[in-house]
């Protein structure tokens, strides 16, 4: 079966451990979500699976084959970065000429149609594009590219809400009209849950979570109330974490509704606020002058 | 797997670059043709070596330009040295052809232009320019332009792998070495023995002893040299990784 394996990766910089024992499998045809905080390791983990850095240990295979320095294994992986790795003096129109050659295939008429829904001016040379701009066109070089395997770093930075709208919408439409791996790391977690399959979940360099979607939001429950009876209802239960607003309390609590839940509201956990209290820093807010 | 497609996008992307310097060279030429031609003197200086300082800046910039395109690309780090290598080739031969034409062309409008390759070495060709000079003088500019290509690679491969700081050192530190420091230490204390040595060691590399002079010597110094700066820009590129 095609997939990529990450093996016991560890990665440090200037003795600072950003990834440890990483191991994960991305299968084929599923859409991951990769998320994380802010210096997790998310970014640096796809930089070593697309060979833009070298692992200080483990292995990454793409398909059976070594990730490293292997033009063949990497032909099956297109990297959408946050910085732009483009000649600023290059035109958009070039740079899908030249996807199309390294790559092989590349669906032209795909591209010119996505360039027109948003408005892509292709004959603007990269430098000059508008951050939102410059996500869009590398977001339309990842969605042609012909590979199996495709990684987006954080692809909604600088877009709009309607563009962020339009490119759900259009990466929902290219995975069913051409299932592929698709592999999204973003902080806007509550706009992209509901594209997600699996889920990955990195902290402090070491993945906490690696389930299906379905699985990490049902792993649990989120239940509301007036705080002395949502005490009492959370009782003796592994609670990830709660928020206070007055009287009222909000528990998120793993495992399942075992009692009964009487005035309390229940509800499935939701992925964003599941995180937050995952990835949490311990302490909380607490500011004193 | 990829290297037809780095090549070729090295050589397209460069077309411009050579569009205009082969625009300056030869309106250089014409231009000199007609001052000449009008003041009956049928002298014309050729231009065979200018196209080598080219190729330096082409070295020079590869990394910068091409090394985050063609990780992006998929194409590695083996891959975009291997391109590099057959990219300085085809145009080392290539340029080195079209300047040598140019002598050829040149001596055909102008009668006995100036061969600035003939004209170094003109002790080992006592019979003037024949078809061995022609040949001859093509291998030399080609390893000459080799050489330069090699040694602009390595620069840039050199400048990408190092950080702020030792950029600043070496920017700043190795002209003021060699312009300052090493005439003056030589002066004030060797006497000028180190850049008597350095000079004789160039003219050596170049072919020139003892009053004889032989092209070879600088065929196979170029050669050595180009080996040596793209082993050491082979070991630069090979953990060189993406910066933002």
């Amino acid at each position: 079966m095609n997939r990529i394996e990450v093996k016991n990766v560890n990665k440090s910089f200037q003795g600072n451990p950003v990834l440890k024992q990483i191991n994960l499998t991305l299968e084929e045809g599923k859409i991951y979500g990769l998320l994380g905080r802010n210096g997790a390791g998310k970014s640096t983990l796809l930089n070593i699976i697309n060979n833009r850095l070298f692992a200080d240990s483990g292995e990454v295979r793409i398909n059976g084959r070594n990730a490293v320095e292997n033009d063949l294994a990497q032909g099956n992986l297109y990297f959408m970065t946050e910085g732009s790795t483009y000649p600023k003096d290059m035109t958009v129109k070039r740079v899908f000429r030249w996807t199309k050659e390294f790559y092989g295939g590349f669906d032209d008429a795909y591209a010119a149609y996505l360039g027109d829904l948003f408005q892509l001016n292709v004959k603007k040379k990269v430098g000059q594009l508008s951050t939102g701009y410059s996500s869009i066109f590398k977001i339309i070089t990842a969605l042609c590219v012909d590979v199996p395997y495709v990684f987006l770093d954080e692809p909604v930075l600088g877009l709009d809400a309607n563009h962020r709208d339009m490119f759900y919408k259009i990466l929902m439409e290219s995975y069913l009209k051409k299932p592929r791996t698709i592999v999204i790391s973003t902080h806007l977690i509550e706009e992209i849950s509901g594209l997600l399959e699996h889920v990955i979940i990195i902290k402090d360099g070491s993945v906490i979570r690696d389930q299906s979607c379905e699985e990490l939001t049902h792993s649990g429950f989120t239940v509301s109330g007036k705080s002395g009876e949502v005490d009492a209802f959370i009782q003796g239960k592994e609670v990830l974490g709660a928020d206070v607003i007055g009287g009222l309390k909000t528990a998120y609590v793993l495992g399942q509704v075992d009692r009964p839940v009487g005035d309390l509201e229940v509800s499935p956990l939701d992925l964003q606020k599941l995180f937050i209290q995952l990835t949490a820093s311990p302490g909380g807010i607490h500011y004193e002058n | 797997m990829k290297i037809k497609s780095a090549v070729k996008y090295q050589i397209v992307e460069l077309r411009y670059g050579l569009i205009i310097v082969y625009a300056i060279i030869y309106a250089l030429l014409i231009f000199q043709i007609i001052i000449n031609e009008s003041m009956n003197n049928i002298s014309v200086s050729s231009t065979e070596f200018s196209t080598c300082g080219f190729l330096l800046i082409w070295g020079a910039l590869t990394m910068r330009v091409q090394f985050s395109f063609f990780l992006q690309n998929g194409v590695s780090r083996n891959t975009q040295f291997v391109s590099n290598v057959a990219n300085s080739t085809i145009l080392s031969v290539g340029m080195s052809l079209v300047a040598s034409l140019n002598v050829l062309i040149l001596r055909l409008i102008c009668g006995q232009s100036g061969f600035a390759f003939q004209k170094m070495y003109s002790a080992f060709y006592p019979d003037g320019y024949t078809v061995r000079t022609f040949f001859e003088g093509l291998l030399w500019l080609v390893c000459a332009h080799l050489f330069c290509a090699m040694l602009g690679l390595f620069l840039s491969t050199l400048y990408y792998r190092m950080n702020k700081i030792t950029k600043i050192i070496v920017s700043a530190g190795v002209p003021a070495l060699l312009l300052l420091g090493l005439p003056l230490f030589d002066i004030n204390v060797t006497h000028g023995v180190i850049i008597q040595s350095i000079g004789k060691a160039f003219l050596f590399i170049m072919g020139f002893f003892n009053g004889n002079c032989n092209p070879y010597y600088a065929v196979v110094s170029f050669t050595v040299l180009a080996m040596i700066f793209a082993g050491l820009s082979y070991l630069l590129l090979r953990r060189a990784i993406i910066r933002k």
